[in-house]
């Protein structure tokens, strides 16, 4: 087996070789690698002060910035592990996670628990501590709750702490929604995140001299990737939580000057539709990345052939329970892959395989079957769910796909997103393609919904570009013109936005609920 | 029904549910206390330009214009006025 650094070492390195190089920016905070390797090892001191041992989980529940990352080296430099908590997630999901990691702990700050820490704190029978960065004086919690202010924690010795932590120990949990009820967690080793780490580095190519403009969370297992990669290279990352006003992020693009901007589909489809971002020359970038869900050939060649040629386009693929990348798409090869997922990344063997557990000849859909070090350890606490997804051969990723002769592979859908019409299995993400298409067309999203007579019925959920009108019948005609009979939506609907979760992911289950209502 | 209460009243039904409580002042940031998210924010301009007709710029896009109610009425008015 490869060695690798505990995760907090990439830090530690680096604020050793760059100690003067910024981290972080975020509005008018420049975080420098000195600054936070010195504020991270506070915290870690003040959590052993509080009792952390090795293998604790201590909660992290934080909108990107400069107490996110001080927070998350700082817990894993006390040996614990980094519950890495949705910062969008209501109160209710937020307390049955904190009960169900089992966290001692709780970093966080006022503006976001707000009056809900009691209840947040009440929920969790393990909690000890929260750290905040102030107290509010209404809040009544129980007295085994210790309330650690901002204060308290710089009052505390910067020496680096030397707690030992094996390449096994756990590193971080994060939650991640599946498609139903309730969210697992995915357990990541420091030999999980330090191997996809090096892995994504590795094709990346990255530099002391990179810097990436982040809207995606670093809870995120993306966000988390643009984090942890530009930190082992000592370069810089400018967080931008505003991605809700799409023009004021392409100007802090500009003015931040980043060589590399990172997205989901959605995030590319926005900033096509919505502002001036393929207009702009944009001398100082490199590289745009995009994964988290399938973004559609169409966005991806209006990318690739309108942007600069000098800026490379990467195509990716991966899941939280790989730490986060799975698979890449050569830039150079992209414009004879548009729509394919690529190659396993380095270090990571990606092959598709038939239920019994052979390989599948080229051009055979089976399941995407993933090996190596980055694959997490299972869901915290659930075996049964583990069992479901980890085998001997790997971890099974849950989608169809195909292998090409050149061995790339093109998913074919995910298995459940599979729709069963009549006799007819159908794929939801064909007719999205096929949609796709249509001039005037922004997002698609393709659903199976309850039908009598066919089992399911195929409806499609269409969002315009703006000033674009567009008849349904028009929609179906294309289909119709393209597709099977039977893989032609019954039913096309018009949204102004598609229902999705904060990282961006489409919730399907909810648009099959809207037809039902 | 005047220009606030009808911006007013779009929010609270739609983002809010009903519930007057978190649109606690106008001037508070819709996004920052959570009343919005970045799929609210398409909503909310594609409402602008459906009910009040406005043509809305990718540039005008911004927290000045549509991150709270003093902002939105502004907003409107000056589009309205220029329209």
């Amino acid at each position: 087996m490869v060695p690798y650094l505990p995760v907090h070492r990439l830090l530690e390195v680096s604020a050793d070789r760059v100690p003067d190089a910024v981290v972080l920016e975020h509005g008018a905070t420049r975080l420098r690698y000195a600054e936070l390797e010195a504020d991270a090892d506070r915290l870690a001191n003040r959590l052993r002060e509080l009792g952390v041992e090795r293998g604790d989980r201590v909660a992290l529940y934080l909108d990107n910035g400069r107490e996110y990352v001080v927070g998350f080296f700082g817990i894993l430099k006390a040996g614990a592990c980094c519950v890495a908590l949705n910062s969008a997630n209501k109160t209710r999901t937020t307390a049955l996670l904190l009960a169900d990691s089992g966290a001692v702990g709780l970093v966080t700050r006022a503006s976001q628990v707000r009056h809900d820490l009691p209840e947040l704190v009440a929920g969790a029978p393990d909690l000890r501590f929260v750290v905040c960065d102030r107290a509010a004086p209404q809040w009544q919690l129980p007295p085994q709750v210790a309330v650690v202010t901002a204060g308290d924690v710089a009052a505390s010795p910067d020496a680096r702490p030397a707690v030992p932590v094996g390449p096994d120990d756990l590193c971080a949990i994060l939650y991640t929604s599946g498609s139903t009820g309730k969210p697992r967690g995915a357990t990541l080793s420091h030999r999980n995140l330090a191997a996809n780490t090096r892995q994504i580095l590795a094709y990346l190519e990255l530099t002391g001299e990179d810097s990436v403009l982040s809207v995606l969370p670093f809870h995120y297992s993306f966000g988390n990737s643009l984090l942890l990669t530009h930190v082992a290279v000592g370069g810089r990352v400018v967080v931008d939580n505003r991605f809700a006003y799409p023009a004021t992020v392409v100007d802090n693009l500009e003015r931040s000057r980043v060589t590399g901007f990172s997205g989901v589909p959605s995030t590319y489809a926005i900033l096509v539709a919505r502002t001036n971002f393929l207009d702009r020359p944009w001398p100082d970038l490199r590289y745009l990345t995009q994964a988290g869900g399938a973004m559609t050939p169409a966005l991806q060649r209006q990318l690739r052939e309108t942007l600069p040629a000098r800026i490379r386009l990467f195509v990716m693929y991966g899941q939280t329970e790989a730490s986060a990348r799975l698979s890449w798409v050569p830039p150079e090869r992209l414009p004879e892959k548009y729509g394919s997922i690529g190659v396993g990344i380095p270090g990571v063997s990606l092959t598709v395989r038939r239920a019994d557990g052979s390989e599948c000849a080229t051009g055979e859909v089976g399941e995407v079957v993933a090996q190596g070090d980055n694959i997490m350890q299972g869901y915290w606490n659930d075996p049964a769910e583990t069992a479901l997804v980890l085998f001997p051969d790997g971890l099974h990723t849950g989608d169809l796909g195909r292998r090409d002769e050149d061995g790339y592979i093109w998913l074919v859908d995910r298995i459940k997103n599979m729709i069963k019409t009549g006799a007819n299995r159908v794929s939801a993400k064909e007719v999205e393609e096929t949609i796709a298409e249509v001039a005037g067309v922004q997002e698609v999203c393709v659903v199976g919904v309850p039908d009598e007579l066919l089992g399911e019925a195929i409806e499609a959920y269409v969002v315009l570009r703006p000033g674009s009108a567009l008849a349904a019948n028009s929609v179906q005609q294309h289909c119709r013109e393209n597709l099977a009979l039977y893989k032609v939506p019954r039913a096309v609907h018009f949204l102004a936005a598609l229902p999705k979760n904060s990282s961006g992911k489409v919730l399907r289950q909810e648009l099959i609920a809207l037809d039902r209502r | 029904m005047d220009l606030r209460a009808k911006i007013k009243d779009y929010i609270v039904e739609n983002f809010l549910f009903g519930d007057t409580a978190p649109l606690a002042s106008d001037g508070m940031s819709l996004l920052d206390n959570g009343i919005i998210d970045s799929t609210g924010v398409m909503e909310l301009v594609a409402f602008l330009e459906g009910d009040f007709g406005l043509s809305i710029a990718d540039e005008d896009l911004v927290p000045e214009n549509l991150d709270s109610v003093d902002n939105l009425v502004a907003f409107i008015t000056r589009k309205q006025a220029a329209a």
